[in-house]
């Protein structure tokens, strides 16, 4: 018997020296010369046909990294080391990088296809004049719901989420901004709003939604969605586009009242080598036709207003992905409010949890 | 003699001041820095607020609960081990699944206590109708004391090993009943055993997190949701800190009750 | 004696199906993913 147990171990050894073994092989590889270029991305956030077309016009050849947070890719960048050339941060991040100094300034001359981006997504408030960050995908935060199983409620207002018949039905994602944001915009107030008897109010409206909320889950909530856990959930839109690819019952709705606008943009890290792969693959991926083909691919909403018209009208004329104008302008990008503030969110995010049905 | 002990102690102590005593100690450094940097007491007031204390009652609650469930489902199971005949086959048999990572098997609870899982499937089946059992008190602690019951049941068990059963005999010669025999004799000859159970399963009860979001969705907040939450999101390390001292002056007040014991003996 | 042996057996049994079940049921998932992919490969040859 003993000796099953020591066999058993060791195996169990050798398995976990294997595996360090692979991740040493797979973390060595990825430097930039002058004909590769390192993209650091999220995963599956790019159409691979694109990185050999680019290829076959410019000779660089792109080694695509990915990361799965912010939090994450700016741990990795702000410690050195690696040599990404480009990297897709979101909003709030890009904001916390610059002030951080972790991004180099775009030359914009050598961007001629920056002119295709719609003007709407451009010079937003964590980079006036995109001086560091051009847009890649953008997206709200909204309701996906199954019709089948919420009455006659629309979710044109948030209020909707208020409606008793909505007991423990509703799943929330585990995030300060967005839930504290949801309260906030049904009060009619910022998403961005720092006053603080605005903030008790949404903290108080949040506490009386309790007897609906199901649970407040990570990105599990896409598989819950899906799985018809929950009639109701708060997500993000590029979330909402996979859950409903897997369940067509679904629906996807942004509350008039306004919500929260994001976006993921290409800069240059200042751990870039290959600056001049790196602006020639900014420009290549604003051109229209790869935008479109990079949109249709990925399923996320293109800020390129040159592809729109290039994209199948079943895509570009949804309206809960590519909302009119007269919504994205109650929109609102996340301003970073500081750390003190951040803190301050997340306690009374904290105290929402807390409270019992 | 002594100085060839030292040189074997040596690495032991090197490896205790490197992994424990320094980690301790910038945790307690850091406990008294705000989220700017700037010295501060704060941490420690802001963990004496309601808030905080409500969390740390409700963490020590369930924890407790935790516990007994615990040691309520793993003394029996630990009693028939020692009477069975491949013994040493079936406590590999226990270890298994601890070998299992952690995130798998909770993510495995999701599927099977789900709206249309399998336990509210066989519910149905059986006409009782589908019930809310992820996301719920009751998930929440059936999944710890899932994770928990090896920690328990090995001290356990080994206590009960060591018991002379020849004790047993003589208490039953003695005219005393099985119940009496277990309550006077084999009982207290194990709680060394139970306490260093009870150690191994309390205190990472205490500082439980991802469970609380995946299982409990949230519903149940415990210290360790709140230290993740500034740690990871609101990288108010300061405060985060301050709950982890909390939590380890917790941790040597129960080793204290508890008495030292075998608690060196099962450690994960 | 005989009896008190049985019910330790069977409760022994049940906390060993308890705690094997989650992998159990992980497996018996990773299967029938595997099934269906393989359905669906079979569809697109």
């Amino acid at each position: 018997m003993k000796s099953l147990v020591r066999t058993f171990i060791a195996v169990i050894v050798v398995a976990a020296g294997l595996l360090i073994a692979i991740n040493r092989l797979n973390s060595s590889q990825g430097y930039s010369g002058a004909d590769t270029l390192t993209v650091y991305n999220w995963g599956d956030y790019i159409d691979p046909d694109l990185l050999d077309k680019f290829k076959e016009e410019t000779g660089i050849k792109v080694i695509y990294q990915t990361f799965d947070s912010n939090e994450a890719m700016m741990t990795k960048i702000e410690q050195g080391g690696t040599t990404f050339d480009i990297a897709v941060p979101s909003d709030y991040a890009i904001g916390k990088m610059r002030q951080e100094n972790l991004l180099l300034p775009i030359d914009h001359a050598k961007l001629p296809n920056l002119a295709n981006i719609d003007p709407r997504f451009l010079s937003q408030s964590f980079d006036p004049g995109n001086v560091y960050s051009i847009p890649y995908f953008w997206g709200t935060v909204g309701i996906v719901y199954n019709p089948e199983l919420v009455g006659n409620l629309k979710f044109d207002s948030w209020d909707d989420l208020w409606d008793p018949s909505l007991r423990n039905n509703i799943l929330l994602v585990d995030s300060a901004r967005e839930v504290i944001g949801m309260g906030l915009n049904s009060l009619g107030y910022s998403l961005n709003d720092t006053d603080e008897t605005h903030l008790q109010e949404a903290l108080a409206k949040l506490k009386k939604l309790t007897p609906n909320v199901k649970a407040l889950v990570g990105d599990e909530i896409k598989m819950l969605l899906a799985g018809e856990e929950a009639a109701v959930g708060l997500v993000w839109s590029g979330d909402a586009s996979e859950i409903m690819d897997e369940n067509d019952k679904l629906d996807y709705v942004i509350p008039k009242d306004g919500s929260n606008l994001w976006f993921d943009n290409m800069v240059i890290p200042k751990t870039a080598r290959n600056l001049d792969g790196a602006l020639k693959f900014m420009n290549f991926m604003l051109d229209p036709a790869n935008a479109a083909q990079n949109a249709e691919y990925v399923g996320y909403a293109t800020p390129n207003g040159k592809a729109m018209p290039l994209l199948p009208a079943e895509i570009s004329e949804d309206e809960r992905f590519y909302p009119a104008p007269d919504l994205t302008d109650k929109l609102e990008v996340y301003d970073n409010l500081g750390k003190r503030m951040l803190a301050h969110y997340n306690e009374l995010f904290l105290e929402f949890k807390m409270h019992k049905k | 003699m002594n100085a060839k002990r030292n040189v074997y102690l040596a690495p032991y102590l090197a490896w205790m001041a490197l992994f424990i005593v320094i980690p301790i100690a910038l945790i307690v450094y850091d406990s008294f820095f705000d989220i700017d940097g700037g010295f501060t007491f704060g941490n420690y007031e802001k963990f004496l607020t309601p808030i905080y204390l409500k969390m740390t009652v409700s963490s020590i609650w369930y924890a407790f609960l935790i516990t007994v469930f615990s040691l309520l489902i793993a003394y029996p199971a630990a009693y028939a081990l020692t009477k069975m005949k491949h013994k040493q086959l079936w406590l590999l048999l226990l270890i298994l699944p601890s070998w299992v990572n952690l995130l798998l098997k909770v993510y495995a609870f999701l599927g099977i206590f789900g709206t249309y899982g399998f336990v509210n499937g066989a519910l149905e089946a059986l006409g009782i109708g589908r019930q809310q059992i992820l996301f719920t008190d009751f998930s929440f602690v059936f999944v710890s004391v899932y994770i928990f019951i090896p920690f328990m049941i090995l001290p356990v068990y080994n206590a009960l090993e060591d018991l002379n059963p020849s004790l047993v005999f003589a208490a039953r010669d003695l005219g005393a009943s099985g119940w009496t025999t277990f309550r006077k004799v084999v009982f207290p000859l194990t709680l060394d055993g139970v306490k260093a159970g009870c150690q191994a399963v309390f205190i990472p009860a205490l500082s439980l997190f991802m469970i609380t979001r995946l299982v409990a969705g949230n519903r149940v907040i415990t210290l360790g949701t709140a230290i993740e939450q500034h740690f990871l999101v609101t990288q108010d390390w300061g405060m985060g800190a301050a709950i982890a001292v909390f939590l380890i002056i917790a941790m040597v007040v129960i080793m204290l009750l508890t008495g030292t014991g075998q608690a060196g003996r099962v450690r994960r | 004696m005989k009896a008190a042996k049985r019910w330790q057996s069977a409760y022994l049994i049940v906390v060993f199906a308890v705690l094997y079940a989650p992998i159990a049921y992980m497996i018996f998932l990773l299967v029938q993913q595997r099934r269906h992919d393989a359905r669906l490969r079979g569809l697109h040859a």
